[in-house]
């Protein structure tokens, strides 16, 4: 794997000058009894690698105006000029190549000719070989450390272009073909090139404010010049109406900011890919034994490291943990590590940059570990060479003993558990793992995550003892906003994409929502790598990574943005009721729900909606969930069905909880898996308390974990609890003449009162919905939904039925029973029509292309014979 | 503009060629080891019968006699390139003395080669 940018990086081209320790020059009017504003904060020490984002963001000075802010007729500024006229490595190159041709060409009429006027031939060569060094001098213009103006820490780039009395509006036009410019339109989407100048002010005067602005930005990323990024970024955040020009963008003036960071960032990967490698020189290893063994069974990550190099950022949380690890391996006794921490928070990635850093002999190391090696260990790869457990045992020894032999190796045990568990591709190797880890001669680092560790400790507790424990936590947002940025150029240089800013905070965002297999950045950084698939015209965007997590994970996260879909949304009522009948107000609370959603008017941190549907059976409860599912989330196979009558034991909660290994239907399971779903949790009434307990929190924060403590979404599925509690009560209400919302809430009392119900549980649905009994004229419509049904299966045959509107009314009379609703009419339909139906098919009387008839005669005929 | 060459040449750019110069021979040295070989000259090289032998007096004998074979190898070894690294080094001082001497002296090469011209000078 290559993890050096081999190319200029796409869209960016660093300005000149490596970052590095400079001079901090002060912005400071001159002469010094010019009126200005005070010196503006400083953030919290940044390194020097940008690797800290601004700790806040300050609103923009106010306009003003200081003839002495902008020397143009600096030394430092004039150099600028020159260097922008011949500071080009094309003309180093032509004067080098001229000079040292001069200077040849004389010395050879001296020395071959004989002629005396060599001399001032080769004398003239002189001239060339300055101008050429200085060429090459002025193309790094260092900060004034002596002047405090703006030209003196200002980018020879835009210094030397510069006019004296410059409008915004002219520093927009020369930072227009900058990489700063290249920088925030490839990466943050501001286009066209020339947008920026119609927004920004003509007036020569309010330039003072963007330089203002500019040096805060430099003063805020500890950076020693103002780069064009940076005058870009001033630009932008000086527009009368910055927020509503970076609105439509999705983008706020923090991240205009964060951008400075993520070029400098950029800029400084560029120049420490040009910077000389130190390895150590060729007596490296001298000092330490060969290892042939190791080389040829183990993966060397320190060769890898040094070989391909390593994208990394000293970030606060990894550099404590890095310092953990080199504490406990320089220290004397029990040198071995154990990295503790979910799968994608970077355990390996912490590994990686230690045999960097061990390989660098970083000076920040102890002298003792100079130079060491970590090498990994793969148990397949050991498995397939061994014959049986005797021969494994012994040629792990004997890699042991060569690695304590070299005196410069590091074990690393990557998925530790699979050298303490016997299984397919691992295999329990305690008995010689332990004598080494207790005995200290061999510093060992294993990794696995929270529960395996657990679980294998319980098992061994002699590994607890011999371990020192660190835990590597995942990394919180602006942590892996950094990780990213410092790892887009290997996947940018890999899939030939370029990834905007709005697709790494997307990134961040849909991961932590629906990626729970992972923990962050390994998530966040594996979702931006699946979007370069979905890249449009080379760019990786926001919809990009929308695309991305609604392949991989079957969830709809954008909003709603084709015609056809604004369509279903608006019309959900009426696409519902051609499923079912009646029951508006449960509709339309529903509807309202999954609009709010899809166009983004919601709580995003709860479930789309949360209903409690209260009725008779069959009156179209899960008739209703049913076609949310299938209007709204495309199919009846996006309804999570649970029975909770299956759930009336104290120990059920287990069960609901599963994790997916143990129990693929469990819901968190079913869940994790199809996020974007109906649950319907079928007669909720007969749950045991403590699988109603469990349920708070779902229907509250729209959270679940699972046994494994595994987070579970349930942000993007629809809560429908059904109950028949209280049946009986609703159709005397109606029965008495009443509507549904003259007595839903007395009703709801009554659940409570009669502890069906804790108020708590009822409280956290968005709505308890009361379903009504359906009347029999209303059954006629549903005996006409079954009918539609019917004909669709017969389709496929050509043959249609109809039947009569007086037979209809005998199915339902037969039928009718108030205390069923709809669900007896179903069974009339199997028994009346769909026999008639059959029987007619087997005598040939329908024929593909008939319309079978059935008139009141048949079925009085058919329901008198049964 | 001559002004501004002529300042950078007898300043900043002649102090920058001495940086160079230094990072030349630094360069060196690191390429042959020369700081980590002083440090471990008498270590056994690669670690070749470094490991503790039990067993009769002999074999210990042995073990100690190969054990100072191995140091004594390495010495030698690692005196070599430590020779080696201090002479690279060396000369990419004097090579970077030699350019630091003419340095101030390129702006009269066209003077000078007119003078040698006029004057006829012939090899």
């Amino acid at each position: 794997m290559n993890e050096q940018p081999q190319q200029p990086l796409p869209g960016v081209t660093p300005p000149t000058g490596g970052p590095g320790p400079q001079p901090q020059p002060q912005l400071q009017a001159q002469p010094a009894s010019a009126p200005l504003q005070a010196p503006m904060p400083m953030p919290a020490a940044p390194s020097p690698m940008y690797a800290q984002p601004p700790v806040s963001v300050g609103a923009p000075t106010p306009n003003q105006t200081s003839p002495q802010l902008f020397n143009y007729n600096s030394s430092r500024a004039q150099k600028a000029r020159m260097a922008h006229h011949f500071a080009h490595k094309e003309i180093h190159g032509m004067l080098l190549i001229g000079g040292w041709l001069v200077i040849v060409s004389g010395l050879a009429l001296v020395f071959g000719l004989g002629s005396s006027v060599g001399w001032a031939v080769a004398g003239l060569g002189g001239p060339f070989l300055m101008l050429a060094a200085w060429s090459k001098a002025l193309q790094t213009l260092p900060p004034d450390p002596r002047s405090q103006s703006i030209d003196a820490v200002l980018d020879a780039d835009v210094l030397g272009v510069v006019s004296e009395n410059c409008s915004p509006q002219q520093l927009a036009d020369i930072v227009s073909n900058l990489p700063g410019m290249n920088f925030y339109m490839a990466r943050f989407g501001i286009l066209p090139r020339d947008l920026l100048r119609s927004l920004v002010s003509n007036n020569p005067a309010d330039s003072a404010r963007v330089w203002h602005e500019a040096e805060r930005l430099r003063q805020l990323w500890n950076a020693p010049n103002i780069n064009s990024a940076m005058v870009v970024a001033a630009l932008i955040q000086t527009i009368p109406s910055v927020d509503q020009f970076l609105a439509p963008l999705h983008l706020g003036q923090d991240d205009i900011t964060a951008g400075v960071g993520w070029y400098l960032h950029l800029d400084y990967i560029v120049a420490e890919a040009h910077e000389r490698k130190k390895d150590g020189g060729i007596g490296r290893d001298w000092a330490f034994g060969y290892t042939p063994m190791l080389q040829h069974f183990g993966f060397n990550i320190s060769e890898h490291v040094g070989r391909e190099g390593l994208l990394q950022r000293d970030l606060t949380s990894r550099e404590a943990i890095a310092s953990q690890v080199v504490h406990l391996l320089a220290q004397g006794g029990r040198r071995n590590v154990a990295l503790v921490g979910a799968l994608g928070s970077g355990k390996t990635t912490v590994v990686h940059a230690l045999a960097k850093k061990l390989l660098e002999a970083d000076p920040s190391l102890p002298r003792a570990l100079h130079y060491w090696q970590i090498i990994s260990l793969d148990p397949s790869a050991l498995i397939s060479q061994a014959k049986g457990r005797g021969d494994l045992e012994g040629l792990v020894q004997h890699l042991f003993v060569e690695a304590i032999q070299a005196k410069n190796i590091i074990l690393f045990l990557d998925d530790a558990q699979l050298f303490f568990e016997d299984g397919n591709g691992s295999v329990n190797l305690s008995n010689v793992l332990m004598p080494v880890l207790e005995g200290g001669g061999l510093p060992l680092i294993l990794a696995m995550d929270e529960q395996r560790w657990l679980r294998i400790v319980q098992g061994n507790p002699a590994l607890a003892q011999s371990m020192n424990r660190i835990m590597v936590m995942p990394t919180d947002e602006r942590e892996t906003l950094l990780i990213m940025e410092n790892q887009l150029p290997l996947y940018e240089y890999q899939q030939k994409v370029t990834y905007t800013y709005q697709a790494l905070e997307a990134a961040y965002r849909l991961s932590s929502r629906y990626m729970s297999e992972q923990v962050m950045p390994g998530r966040a950084l594996k979702l931006l790598e699946t979007a370069a698939n979905y890249a449009m015209q080379g760019f990786v965007v926001e919809q990009s990574v929308e695309q991305a997590i609604e392949q991989t994970q079957g969830v709809k996260v954008g909003t709603a943005n084709t015609a056809h879909e604004r369509e279903t949304l608006l019309n959900l009522e009426q696409l519902i009721h051609e499923r079912m009948i009646n029951q508006v107000r449960a509709v339309q609370v529903v509807s309202d729900a999954l609009r709010r959603a899809r166009t983004g008017v919601r709580n995003a941190t709860r479930p789309i909606g949360t209903f409690l549907f209260l009725g008779p059976t069959g009156v179209g409860k899960t008739e209703l969930a049913k076609s949310v599912a299938a209007v709204f989330f495309g199919g009846e196979d996006h309804l999570v069905r649970i029975d909770l009558n299956e759930f009336s034991g104290p120990n059920d909660v287990q069960r609901l909880i599963a994790e997916a290994a143990q129990d693929q239907h469990s819901l968190t399971a079913q869940i994790a898996r199809n996020p974007f779903s109906v649950v319907l949790l079928d007669e909720i009434e007969k749950a045991h308390p403590n699988v109603l307990n469990t349920l708070l929190q779902l229907l509250d924060e729209g959270i679940l974990r699972d046994v494994t403590n595994r987070e579970v979404s349930f942000r993007d599925a629809v809560i429908i609890a059904t109950s028949n509690a209280g049946a009986d009560r609703i159709r005397a209400h109606i029965e008495a003449g009443q509507q549904l919302e003259q007595f839903e809430e007395e009703f709801t009392n009554e659940l409570i009162n009669a502890n069906v119900f804790r108020p708590e549980f009822l409280n956290r649905f968005d709505e308890i919905v009361l379903f009504r009994p359906l009347k029999p004229e209303e059954l006629l419509q549903v005996i006409d939904l079954i009918l539609k049904g019917v004909n669709k299966n017969l389709a496929s045959q050509k043959v249609s039925v109809m039947v009569d509107a007086d037979a209809k009314q005998l199915l339902v009379q037969h039928g009718y029973d108030p205390r069923l609703g709809a669900r007896p009419m179903r069974r009339m339909v199997q028994r009346a029509v769909e026999n008639i139906v059959a029987n007619r098919m087997l005598a040939g009387v329908a024929t593909p292309g008939s319309e079978i008839h059935i008139t009141l005669q048949d079925v009085q005929t058919i329901l008198t014979r049964s | 503009m001559i002004v501004a060459l002529f300042s950078w040449w007898y300043g900043a750019g002649w102090a920058r060629a001495a940086g160079r110069v230094g990072g030349r021979m630094k360069a060196m040295l690191e390429a042959f080891s020369v700081a980590l070989l002083l440090r471990t000259l008498f270590d056994p090289f690669r670690q070749i019968s470094a490991g503790q032998v039990r067993g009769s007096f002999d074999a210990q004998l042995r073990a100690m006699g190969d054990r100072l074979f191995s140091r004594v190898f390495g010495a030698v070894v690692r005196s070599l390139f430590i020779f080696i690294g201090l002479v690279g080094a060396l000369l990419a001082g004097i090579i970077g003395l030699i350019e630091l001497i003419v340095w101030p002296v390129v702006p009269f090469f066209p003077i000078i080669g007119i003078v040698a011209a006029v004057m006829g000078l012939k090899p």
